[in-house]
């Protein structure tokens, strides 16, 4: 199986000590995920990314965008980002996290990663 | 005055209520809806008027008062001052069949937890209860001000929503501020030795103290403008973003920069404050307010979803949505929850 594009962001978010744990979202059969603490478990963090692919669908519904969003809990954060391809990034920061340029700088990454080429569409003969 | 037996095993988790009605068909009523319920189970007081609710409090130790406003010999309102007086850290939820919003803002500054209709209690007992349960066991740490249940956040939605003049006095633990709240409008905020809006967001971001509603009178400058929802919005994030420490630290050339910097124009373009029984209580500009309403809900379910698939991350805050040009932010945690809307515009240079 082809490596996930987003492998090598996902390494990069490594380096920062304010991320406990990364995902990136491509459908619900590529997911791709990364912690680093205890408290986000890998499992987890995929079914979040699950969630949030539905939720960010769920928000066209409401008319509203959903290519940035942040979900503010009391002892953690969650900053996601969503390309127009559909691929979906999340970050889950501590809540004291002060990584406000971490997070910009991850996300620009995320966004200009090149995705995985599209599917060859099946003529019909 | 009548004492209600509670079920034989006493659970520890029982919640002790007093209800104070002098419609006695009413206090059944609602006693009777309380007794059944179970986990937790309720211990149910009654009284129809003052002087039973005095001894009832001798007596018995209670969680909760629910307190009707319109009773004969002395009111509601003067009964909660009274057990105030005595019993402050005792929550009192003012259950009215009219509620002014000069009764609400007169309960809210002696010190009532909640105010509800009994027009809510009329759609059933279902609605008001997770409010009356949540009233019983709300801790008592946070702000020791005037109102047990309400943050700083929700007594400045109040104070704008009711266009009041008034200053909001904060004394934390290292240093004292000020908000300035002119007919409604934020005008001026000072902490420490900050001031504006970074002074709103420090006060915001405390966790602890006290503070209390002081008679308005005119700050020496204004150092606020815009509208308070957006200003209420953008301390709230920004305190996420900065500790106190940090900010007191900036030095003065810094405050300065930040200062020159261009700023996106942020305008408020819709806002609705719903209850927790979803009631609407306050709209602007909200073309769908329906729609706003089943939006909280969704994102309140999907919080609570993922405290439970993270057991350490707590309840949902805040959920906001950043667009290029637009953010809509949901307020979660308090009683009343909170969606606005800005459009932001590139700065002006």
């Amino acid at each position: 199986m082809a490596e996930n594009p987003f492998q090598g962001w996902l390494e990069e978010a490594a380096n920062y000590a304010s991320v406990l744990a990364c995902g990136v979202y491509l459908s619900p059969q590529s997911i791709v995920v990364k912690s680093f603490s205890e408290s986000f478990p890998e499992a987890q963090i995929k079914e979040l990314l699950q969630r949030l692919a539905e939720i960010a669908l769920g928000l066209r519904v409401y008319q509203i965008g959903s290519s940035r969003l942040r979900w503010v809990f009391d002892n953690g954060q969650f900053h996601i980002a969503r390309r127009p391809d559909g691929a979906i990034a999340v970050l889950a920061m501590n809540q004291d996290s002060k990584a406000a340029s971490t997070i910009e700088d991850l996300f620009a990454n995320f966004m200009t990663t090149e995705g995985p080429a599209p599917e060859k569409p099946i003529l019909e003969k | 005055m009548s004492a209600i037996a509670s079920p034989p095993a006493r659970a520890i988790s029982s919640r002790r209520v007093l209800l104070v009605d002098d419609d006695a068909q009413f206090r059944d009523v609602l006693k009777d809806y309380l007794i059944k319920r179970r986990d937790p189970s309720w211990i149910v007081h009654t009284a129809g008027e003052y002087t039973e609710v005095l001894e009832c409090l001798k007596s018995h130790t209670v969680d909760l008062v629910v307190l009707d406003i319109q009773m004969p010999v002395m009111d509601g309102l003067q009964l909660l001052k009274l057990i105030k007086r005595s019993r402050p850290a005792l929550p009192v939820v003012v259950l009215s069949g009219v509620v002014t919003p000069e009764s609400r803002d007169y309960a809210l500054q002696n010190g009532a937890s909640l105010i509800l209709s009994k027009m809510e209690v009329a759609a059933g007992f279902d609605l008001i209860y997770p409010a009356l349960e949540a009233t019983a066991d709300a801790p008592l740490e946070g702000f020791k001000g005037m109102l047990r249940q309400v943050g700083l956040i929700e007594l400045l939605q109040l104070e704008c929503l009711g266009r009041k003049s008034s200053i909001l006095e904060i004394k934390g633990a290292n240093a004292d501020g000020r908000i300035y709240i002119s007919e409604g409008n934020i005008i001026h905020a000072e902490f420490d030795r900050i001031f504006g809006e970074k002074a709103l967001a420090q006060l915001l971001r405390l966790t602890g103290g006290e503070f209390h509603l002081a008679p308005f009178s005119q700050p020496t400058r204004q150092t606020i403008e815009g509208q308070w929802e957006g200003l209420l919005m953008e301390a709230a994030q920004s305190s996420d973003e900065q500790t106190g420490e940090e900010a007191a630290q900036q030095s003065e050339a810094d405050q300065a920069n930040t200062a020159l910097k261009p700023k996106a124009d942020r305008r408020v373009e819709e806002i609705v404050v719903i209850s927790a029984a979803n009631d609407i209580l306050y709209q602007w500009k909200a073309k769908e307010a329906e729609r706003r309403v089943r939006l909280i809900n969704l994102i309140l379910v999907k919080s609570a979803e993922m405290s439970k698939m993270f057991p350490g991350l707590g309840r949902g805050d805040r959920f906001e949505i950043n667009e290029s040009s637009s953010r809509a932010i949901c307020l979660l945690h308090s009683e009343s929850k909170v969606f606005v809307r800005l459009s932001l515009s590139p700065p002006s240079k």
